[in-house]
């Protein structure tokens, strides 16, 4: 074969080689082709094998923002060449619409178990997994506590669909059996652990944390040290033994974390779900930015940062159940 | 020799990897479909999404007529709007209607996203609400353990100084599970219940007896024992304030419906009425004019009938 040919074709494969979409490759700000810009939205032109979750990766942080370019845009349709607005801060910080409001729901787990679920509050890995993967095929978004604070303390819009995992007490089946589920899927939860329990035979060690943890797809959080309910005893005789026992309930915690962990939690959730203006009070005090209870309800970008509502979720419960205690929406006639 | 297939591939294969061109139609196209989307928009009344699409424009430069106009149409509508809701809101929450007043703050967040008061004041309710439901919780547990702790192990430390069979605090825990409310009320007055777990219970029952008149439509009664329920165990964020001042709403407009129907047949009810309906809301506006309507008619009787 001719040399010039040889080159022809080899010159060629190269750019064929060039062109091709790389599937392990996220695009960069190198990649994108902003036509115009100010400071409220950037307008790109979309090049060969871009959509719009491309451009939500490279200038909203994730793919799964591409909902907030599609608000803007009237045409949906991600055509090479076509221009497309970004925001570049949130368009609707509150969440609110003509047509009612988007809500977060919060899940929360405690126990797991390799077969069958032995009590209510136990869930099979089997029952977990297809409440995982139903997240997942849904396009749920999953979120950290971290992000929960930006959408409730610093105006980051609710995502479309969006929820979170959360695990309380810190029994070693999270490990054991939960942990390699959230792995295999990609999942992120946020496990609060009484600190007490931590190191029993029953519990998870701060070893096992730790792992968990440097991961980044878990956030270990405080559920108090000693798991008694936040909410006020006959045995706080005054004022003052009850405000000092809730100091220190969420104090002692705190001072454990550091010494495992290298850091104080950020977030609280109340032992039983027991809370009382004295203890939410108290956790924002010691510097707690959100802390949940276990009381179901909607948590819309306005709710209380101290109160949040979440839903236990039970062994009898089936996928049409928890379908039901996802809601990401509250209709309601705002016009 | 036939080199025109490697070179056919190459061209592709460079078309491929160039970046694609600058074209004055995608951008023509871009600028017709956001006008058009957001024209669309403005008239089903989505205002605040209509703005928004209308801004993206904004990036170009200079923007044209059509698109200046709309946009400074937009935002003078939403502001007018937004002042009116606000105006609505603020008479809702004074006269005891915070479901309507939280409506016209959601109203106001669809229109202006972020806007600082309307998520105070909705955050204020949604604690409102949760705060009730865990200051529920937390009664009922707290009524479980005192009934726990003599007997059981329970994981609660033991009472530091178990009341006396016959203290004042058992006895009225004993009415207290039997519901009457009414009978732990006539012993406070008789003997002292000034401790903090009488006090508990105390506001327990003046709690309970609130929601009966309430029931009755009793409200007088019912505020009275919802004030005497603050009065004896103080909360900070107390949720009965909401309660109070929703009561007071409900009865500063009853009497302000009263005093207007009697203002051309019974000038002195009517201005005790007016004067009842200032006392329970003050920011009670209609209320406070039409008595001042009703003084001048008074001074206008008064001055007719002194000249006959």
């Amino acid at each position: 074969m001719p040399s010039v040919v040889r080159y022809l074709l080899a010159l060629s494969l190269l750019a064929v080689a060039a062109c091709a979409p790389s599937p392990t490759r996220d695009p960069t700000m190198a990649d994108m082709d902003v036509v115009a810009k100010d400071e409220r939205y950037a307008l790109v032109r979309l090049q060969r094998n871009q959509d719009f979750t491309d451009l939500a990766h490279v200038f909203l942080g994730h793919r799964n923002e591409d909902w907030q370019i599609r608000e803007v845009n009237a045409d949906q349709s991600a055509r090479s060449g076509q221009i497309v607005a970004v925001p570049l801060q949130p368009v609707n910080s509150s969440s609110v619409y003509t047509d009612g409001y988007r809500t977060l729901p919060i899940l929360c787990y405690h126990q797991f178990s390799a077969g069958e679920a032995t009590h209510q509050l136990e869930l099979s890995a089997a029952d977990f997994e297809a409440q995982l993967l139903y997240l997942k095929r849904n396009r749920y978004r999953f979120l950290s506590f971290a992000e929960v604070e930006q959408i409730m303390l610093h105006g980051r819009p609710i995502p479309e669909r969006a929820v979170v995992v959360t695990i309380d007490d810190g029994y070693r089946s999270v490990y054991d059996v939960a942990w390699p589920l959230l792995k295999k899927h990609g999942v992120k939860a946020t496990l609060f652990n009484y600190t007490d329990f931590i190191g029993a035979p029953a519990a998870m060690t701060w070893d096992q944390m730790r792992e968990m943890a440097d991961s980044g797809l878990v956030e270990i959080e405080s559920h108090a040290k000693s798991h008694t309910s936040l909410s006020r005893q006959p045995s706080d005789a005054s004022e003052s033994v009850y405000l000092a026992r809730l100091r220190e309930e969420i104090r002692g915690a705190n001072r454990a974390f550091e010494r495992h962990l290298g850091s104080a939690p950020r977030f609280l959730s109340y032992p039983y779900g027991n809370s009382s203006t004295e203890a939410s009070e108290m956790a924002r005090k010691e510097g707690m930015a959100l802390a949940a209870t276990v009381t179901r309800g909607r948590n819309p970008s306005f709710a209380d940062p101290y109160l949040l509502h979440r839903t236990m979720i039970y062994d009898d419960h089936d996928l049409a159940d928890f379908e039901k205690m996802l809601q990401t929406f509250k209709p309601r006639r705002l016009k | 020799m036939n080199v025109r297939a490697p070179l056919l591939a190459v061209c592709l294969a460079l078309l491929a990897v160039a970046p694609v061109p600058v074209s004055a139609a995608a951008m023509d196209d871009f600028v017709a479909a956001q006008k058009a989307h957001a024209r669309e928009l403005a008239g089903q009344d989505r205002l605040a999404d209509a703005l928004a699409v209308w801004r993206t424009l904004l990036p170009l430069g200079r923007p044209d007529g059509e698109t200046s106009a709309a946009i400074a149409e937009l935002e003078r509508t939403i502001a007018a709007r937004v002042k009116s809701l606000e105006s609505r809101a603020r008479q809702a929450y004074s006269s005891g209607r915070s479901g309507d007043g939280d409506t016209y703050m959601l109203k106001i967040l669809a229109l202006q996203p972020g806007h600082a008061d309307a998520l105070k004041r909705l955050r204020r309710s949604q604690s409102v609400v949760a705060r009730r439901q865990q200051q529920e919780k937390s009664d009922n547990e707290y009524r479980t353990a005192l009934r726990a702790a003599p007997s059981t192990g329970s994981h609660s430390a033991p009472l530091a100084d178990p009341p006396g069979e016959d203290s004042p605090y058992v006895q009225l825990l004993a009415l207290e599970e039997r519901g009457d409310y009414a009978a732990m009320l006539t012993m406070a007055d008789q003997v002292d219940t000034s401790d903090a777990d009488s006090a508990h219970l105390l506001r327990g029952a003046h709690t309970a007896l609130a929601q009966d008149a309430e029931r009755r439509g009793d409200l007088v009664g019912a505020l009275e024992h919802l004030e005497a329920a603050m009065l004896l165990r103080p909360l900070s964020d107390d949720p009965l304030v909401t309660r109070c001042a929703e009561l007071r709403g409900r009865l500063s407009t009853d009497w302000y419906r009263k005093g207007a129907q009697l203002i051309n047949s019974d000038l002195p009810g009517a201005i005790a009425a007016l004067e009842k309906a200032v006392s329970y809301n003050p920011y009670n506006n209609n209320a406070r004019r039409k008595l001042d309507q009703a003084h001048t008619l008074q001074r206008n009787l008064e001055r007719i009938e002194g000249r006959d």
